[in-house]
């Protein structure tokens, strides 16, 4: 009876300490660091008792994923989870696009969708060109075939 | 000058994202924005054509209606629990289906049997009397062979024909039956019956013009599900179907959602951006 007790106290306050590409740690507790799927095997592979390094995470972008990983496993309401969420992912563009690239390296497939959804929210209404200027993205098709294109999806141009 | 060469890596790692995180967003577009991107870049075209529609519509569950025209409404912006306040109505004409050929030309002769998650089940009236799935938005199209009795829709004993997605990750399934097995279609005299709409294993008919859904259940007996509140009824909806897991009637510029099995029948609208 008291071991198990001992043993469920023990899993619950467990700290995970991730460390950023910048080398800053951040100590997490394990329940909500292990939304990561990139984490979890990591932890798995006995990195657990050390110091999880992730190569790919600035701290800045580390600090919100943090954030985001305590949130969600704080035991919120699914209202006020979802405005959390709002807010969460209401940010500029760059900020936006470095959150997606660590969301997808540390797997955190809830974050993801939530992100791919507002850079979708984002996009929808713009025009090709504004498209290309945002990602940094080069028209590589002929004016003909630019022409071809636009005028077989002329709905979609309306 | 530090800083500019900062904006110009952070441009290239937006372009270095990879296919399937691109994906990731892509299959959040509505129909339309997705057609227009086609000409951002000639990898965008790739990953946008034909085989991405139709993951798109698993999670947008476009949506169509029609009458003489085709019209698409892309319920991109409805959740299921949020109304489709801010849904757009797309009109394409029928001219959009000439490029999509071998089925173009035929497209002229084919009549609409009914539609299931943006799928069209079609019937070619003249000659072979085939029967086709067709996604108007990819052009893509299957044939279904032949089944049983030789295929005469709209006449009394014809067949009838229900489209149907258990979920949203199981494959669509397609329900024939005759039409005298289908007692309901002659339950009440006088009245003109919807083709009938599976949800939640048991079909639903509506009443052309009035505020009456009639659900079968094959285990149970026959009930009336509690249509819209009056206000809603306008009378002139034109289509019945089921969308993500709720009975749905189309009206003219107003879209009203009956969730659950019928039992608890929540009815509310969405108004239908009026430019169309």
């Amino acid at each position: 009876m008291a071991s198990s007790e001992s043993t469920t106290t023990s899993t619950t306050t467990k700290v995970l300490r991730l460390k950023s590409s910048d080398n800053e740690i951040f100590g997490v507790e394990e329940k909500a660091a292990l939304q990561s799927e990139t984490i979890k095997s990591l932890a798995e592979d006995g990195y657990s008792e050390d110091v999880i390094p992730l190569f790919n995470v600035e701290k800045k972008t580390l600090a919100k994923i943090v954030e985001w990983l305590n949130k969600h496993a704080s035991g919120s309401s699914k209202e006020e989870l979802k405005r959390w969420d709002a807010d969460f992912v209401d940010v500029d563009k760059d900020v936006l696009y470095d959150l997606l690239l660590a969301s997808n390296y540390l797997n955190i497939e809830v974050l993801l969708h939530q992100l791919a959804q507002k850079v979708a929210d984002m996009i929808k209404g713009k025009k090709p060109e504004e498209i290309r200027q945002l990602f940094g993205i080069k028209n590589d098709f002929t004016p003909e075939e630019e022409a071809e294109i636009r005028r077989e999806n002329a709905w979609a141009f309306e | 000058m530090e800083r500019s060469k900062k904006k110009a890596e952070k441009i290239e790692l937006m372009q270095n994202l990879p296919d399937d995180m691109i994906v990731e967003v892509l299959s959040r577009l509505p129909a339309k924005s997705l057609y227009r991107f086609r000409c951002v870049c000639k990898s965008w075209s790739d990953l946008i054509c034909p085989h991405f529609i139709r993951l798109n519509e698993n999670r947008h569950n476009l949506f169509l209606l029609f009458e003489q025209h085709y019209s698409i409404l892309d319920l991109h912006e409805a959740t299921s629990d949020v109304v489709a306040a801010n849904a757009s109505m797309v009109k394409v004409e029928s001219s959009i289906f000439k490029d999509y050929s071998p089925i173009s030309s035929l497209l002229a002769d084919a009549r609409i049997l009914t539609s299931c998650d943006g799928l069209l089940l079609s019937v070619l009236n003249k000659k072979m009397q085939k029967l086709f799935l067709f996604n108007p938005f990819s052009g893509e199209y299957k044939v279904i062979p032949p089944y049983g009795a030789r295929f005469r829709h709209g006449q009394r004993g014809g067949q009838v024909f229900i489209l149907n997605h258990p979920s949203p990750f199981s494959p669509l399934k397609l329900i024939r039956g005759q039409e005298s097995d289908l007692v309901v279609l002659n339950w009440i005299v006088g009245i003109d019956w919807t083709v009938p709409v599976s949800l939640n294993g048991a079909l639903h008919w509506s009443a052309w013009y009035k505020n009456e859904i009639l659900c079968f259940d094959l285990k149970d007996e026959f009930k009336q599900v509690p249509g819209p509140p009056e206000e809603i009824f306008t009378g002139n909806f034109f289509s019945l179907d089921a969308l993500k897991g709720n009975l749905c009637l189309g009206f003219w510029f107003e879209l009203g959602y009956i969730s659950g099995d019928g039992n608890e029948a929540i009815w509310s609208e969405g108004i239908l951006d009026s430019s169309i």
